[in-house]
């Protein structure tokens, strides 16, 4: 019997969840005596033409991390696509848009401008910027278009599976594998994750109080949190009401508040919505200035409430037109 | 979910055989339906039967009570039970099991609606140390003075001073905040009843405050006038005793003296708490902090409508501390409402429903304290709506940060689906609250305008922030928010919520590059059409249809 052909791609992403491929450790040996790996750039040496030559749904499952900013990753996942009977949204930034998709708060203009001229470590007189076409010498040099808005992996190709995280926990990896390979497959667009939120399972619920009530919001950077109370009741940002478990509580476990990697929860779109109206409503405020005195304490509320999501909130971006 | 009640039984309890409690279940009765009256003492008549005359006319209970009394035990309609009590409660409107126990034996009865009416309880006023009550033989309460006076253990004419403290502990911070309204009046009564007796004692009344409403100023006035009883104002500042006399000493605020009056006795007009016992049982909102513990009170509501839960009513000195001329007013519209749920008891209501395969439940919590009417509870390691108590409001469904909440008719996706089906570009988009700027914008909008879409929601407290993102999602031009005024919200508080959702909504948008002054904030009354619709013309902008 042949093998399943697999592809793992990765475009905007930091490379983190090609290393939790090989946090597997040694059931990645499984994995590899399970299936013939047909792409993976960061670990093997194939080449684009080899998928352009395949039929189409050749390919059992792709696993792609990464959001999509450039002319160049949409276009490898379009094939992806095309090439696969599944395709699997793998980490943060694939299914919500992840840490990438902040830069959906400028464009590319404003981006350009920044990392290649106002940087105070560049040295760029003549203020060359990146191009898609330049001519040297008469050679015409290409470069993939550089988007102004970062996009998830299901805005730009019909997307099967998500595994959430970021990166996703060697369990989910291998549950999510195991599920494919054995063709137990959940409903399509289901998250290879728990549907309740982080504090389902958070440890810290154990100690929450009956009533909270936020009087004032601090950074995280700003104090030492008690190991043992809800962020929340602390006057912390924590996006764990709203977001999706099944992560580990690795962050909740090194005393830090959860950012939300895992997305939000089943049936609900929009992290922000879900947890700023939440603490909204338990806010301890009596009068309208007492309210704004409160809310200005929240610092950068919309990089707070979507650092991992904000691609896939109900927004998108920041306006480019006022 | 939606709840509708079935309706098993037409009958009705009554808790407690005092003014409220007869009152009730004579006019109950009179309409027909039956009424199962208990109370916990051997005898029915409550605190009323203790007293020996009541304010303001001096009349003696025998000619109000006694013939209530005589008029209920003749009622076929009504059945009593003495020495009973009520040792659980549940079911709905229309099907409530109650558990009684009367001398031991414990008995089953179905009704269809409850009214509690089970008095008040005193304010413990040892608690108030420098009054030394428990302490002083003759430091005493009112009821006791009047029992004593009855009795002939004390004769008025034997007594040279007397001290009645009104507003003893009460609206003070460290004992009872609350004002109890008629313990001015029962502190004036025993003036009154010693002055009748003997209008040679020297009668001292320390006060804060009259609370002398309505009739009552001609009264207090004929004691200040025509009894000479010697009016202070000032709070005593402690009772001591020297050589067994009693000494009061307090400052006249008026004149500024300091003063320390013999007394032969010092009555301590106290304050009055809510007996929380029956009413937690069924599961009754109480106000808390300085309020008193005395049930929620929803001025803006119907009551026989909205009653809270559902088919149960508080009447009388359970709801609040009154007179008896006032109680059995109370009674009577209490008797109305009970009737008129007797009498049409399928309510057909959305109430808020908990998915728990979604909920965090006790990890979670924060919905629980935002539900105006408690319904929200902590049942074991589960979160639950009671159905009986929701009303509806959707506060509790805009908190729940894991869409495990949610309210028929008004679910995230219903309301998501409107805002993508209605709203086009450039739209100004109007959420209107159901009880009042909705009303208005309907009697205006015969004819709407094409750009102005408008989405009901039962309260704004259910609005939340993903509304608006949704909203702007569709690039609607502005949103208008318009429910009812500050401190008028039906649901009590929903405005306020809606208020600081949108306070960090604002902070959160600009930050999208969308001005706050996009979403205005406006509140309105029911017949306020003509000022919603050039609010809306103004949002709109542009030209006209």
């Amino acid at each position: 019997m042949r093998k399943p052909k697999v592809a793992f791609y990765w475009n905007a992403s930091c490379g983190g969840c090609e290393e939790a491929v090989v946090d597997l450790g040694l059931d990645i040996l499984k994995v590899v005596e399970a299936v013939d790996i047909v792409l993976w750039p960061v670990a093997l040496d194939f080449k684009y033409k080899h998928i352009e030559t395949m039929k189409d749904g050749e390919i059992a499952v792709s696993f792609i991390n990464g959001a999509i900013r450039t002319q160049e990753q949409e276009n490898i996942t379009k094939l992806l696509r095309r090439k696969s009977k599944l395709v699997v949204a793998f980490g943060s930034c694939a299914h919500l848009g992840g840490i990438p998709g902040l830069a959906n708060f400028w464009d590319a203009e404003q981006i350009f401008n920044t990392v290649y001229k106002s940087l105070p470590s560049v040295q760029n007189p003549e203020g060359v910027i990146p191009k898609t076409n330049v001519n040297v010498d008469g050679y015409e040099l290409t470069l993939p278009e550089f988007y102004d808005t970062v996009k998830t992996l299901d805005q730009v190709v019909d997307v099967d599976y998500y595994l959430p995280g970021c990166a996703p926990p060697p369990d989910l990896i291998m549950g999510a594998l195991t599920s494919i390979l054995e063709n137990k497959l959940p409903e399509k667009c289901s998250v290879f994750a728990p549907d309740k939120s982080l504090c389902d399972t958070c440890p810290r619920g154990e100690n929450k109080p009956q009533k909270l009530s936020i009087k004032k919001f601090q950074r995280i950077h700003m104090v030492q949190p008690d190991p043992r109370k809800c962020f929340l009741e602390q006057g912390i940002f924590c996006l764990g009401p709203a977001t999706r478990s099944g992560c580990g509580e690795r962050c909740i476990n090194a005393n830090m508040p959860c950012r939300g990697c895992f997305g939000p929860i089943k049936g609900t779109v929009d992290q922000g919505d879900k947890i700023l109206s939440a603490i909204a409503s338990l806010a301890e405020a009596r009068t309208e200035q007492e309210e704004k005195t409160l809310f200005d304490s929240l610092e950068d509320v919309a990089g707070q409430s979507y650092m991992y999501s904000l691609p896939s909130s109900l927004l998108h971006r920041k306006r480019k037109e006022v | 979910m939606s709840i509708e009640f079935e309706p098993q039984s037409k009958r009705l309890l009554v808790i407690g055989g005092g003014v409220a409690g007869l009152e009730v279940a004579r006019n109950v009765a009179y309409a027909d339906y039956h009424v199962y009256l208990i109370e916990k003492e051997p005898a029915l008549g409550g605190m009323v039967c203790r007293l020996n005359q009541l304010y303001p006319e001096g009349m003696p209970d025998a000619h109000t009570l006694q013939p209530l009394i005589e008029e209920i035990e003749k009622q076929k309609n009504i059945e009593i039970f003495t020495e009973t009590e009520m040792i659980a409660a549940n079911g709905d409107i229309g099907n409530y099991q109650v558990e009684l126990k009367q001398k031991g034996k414990k008995k089953k009865i179905l009704v269809g609606a409850i009214v509690v009416a089970t008095g008040l309880k005193d304010y413990e006023i040892e608690k108030v140390e420098a009054y030394g009550y428990g302490r002083y033989k003759k430091v005493l309460k009112p009821i006791e003075f009047e029992e004593k006076v009855s009795s002939g253990e004390i004769n008025p004419v034997d007594l040279k001073s007397v001290v009645i403290i009104n507003c003893a502990g009460s609206r003070d911070k460290n004992y009872l905040p609350h004002c109890s309204r008629v313990c001015c009046f029962i502190g004036l009564k025993e003036a009154k009843l010693i002055k009748d007796k003997n209008p040679y004692t020297e009668v001292y009344v320390s006060y804060i405050d009259m609370r002398s409403y309505g009739n009552l100023e001609s009264f207090f006035n004929t004691l200040k006038d025509i009894y000479n009883v010697n009016f202070i104002r000032g709070r005593p500042s402690a009772i001591e005793e020297l050589n067994k006399n009693l000494y009061v000493k307090v400052e006249d605020e008026i004149l500024g003296d300091l003063l320390k009056i013999r007394a032969d006795y010092v009555i301590l007009s106290h304050g009055y708490v809510g007996d929380e016992k029956v009413l937690s049982m069924l599961r009754i909102p109480l106000d808390t902090g300085d309020k008193g513990k005395f049930p929620t009170t929803y001025l803006n509501s119907l009551l026989s409508v909205d009653s809270n839960p559902k088919g149960i009513f508080v009447c009388g000195c359970a709801a609040y501390s009154k007179n008896v001329a006032e109680t059995l007013i109370e009674a009577r519209s209490t008797a109305l409402s009970a009737i008129n749920t007797l009498k049409d008891i399928s309510i057909r209501t959305p109430v808020a429903e908990i998915n728990s395969d979604i909920c965090s439940e006790t990890h979670c919590k924060l919905c629980l304290y935002v539900c105006p009417y408690c319904a929200i509870v902590q049942e074991e390691d589960k979160i639950k709506v009671i159905p009986s108590l929701c009303m509806g409001c959707g506060i509790c469904t805009a908190t729940c940060p894991t869409g495990a909440n949610t309210l028929e008719g008004y679910t995230d996706s219903d309301l998501f689906h409107q805002i993508d089906e209605k709203v086009k570009k450039d739209d100004t988009v109007a959420f209107l609250c159901k009880w009042s700027a909705y009303g208005a914008y309907e009697k205006w909008a015969g004819n709407g305008y094409k750009n102005v879409k408008v989405i009901k929601v039962p309260c704004t407290g259910r609005i939340s922030v993903g509304f608006i993102l949704k909203t702007f999602q569709k690039h609607a031009r502005n949103i208008l928010i318009s429910g009812c005024y500050p401190d008028a919200c039906h649901y009590n508080k929903g405005n306020f919520i809606l208020r600081k959702r949108l306070s960090v909504t604002a902070n959160l948008i600009e930050q999208f590059g969308i001005p706050k002054e996009k979403i205005r904030i406006e509140w309105l009354g029911k017949k306020e059409s003509g000022r919603i619709k050039s609010i809306l013309e103004e949002m709109r902008g542009g030209e006209r249809e």
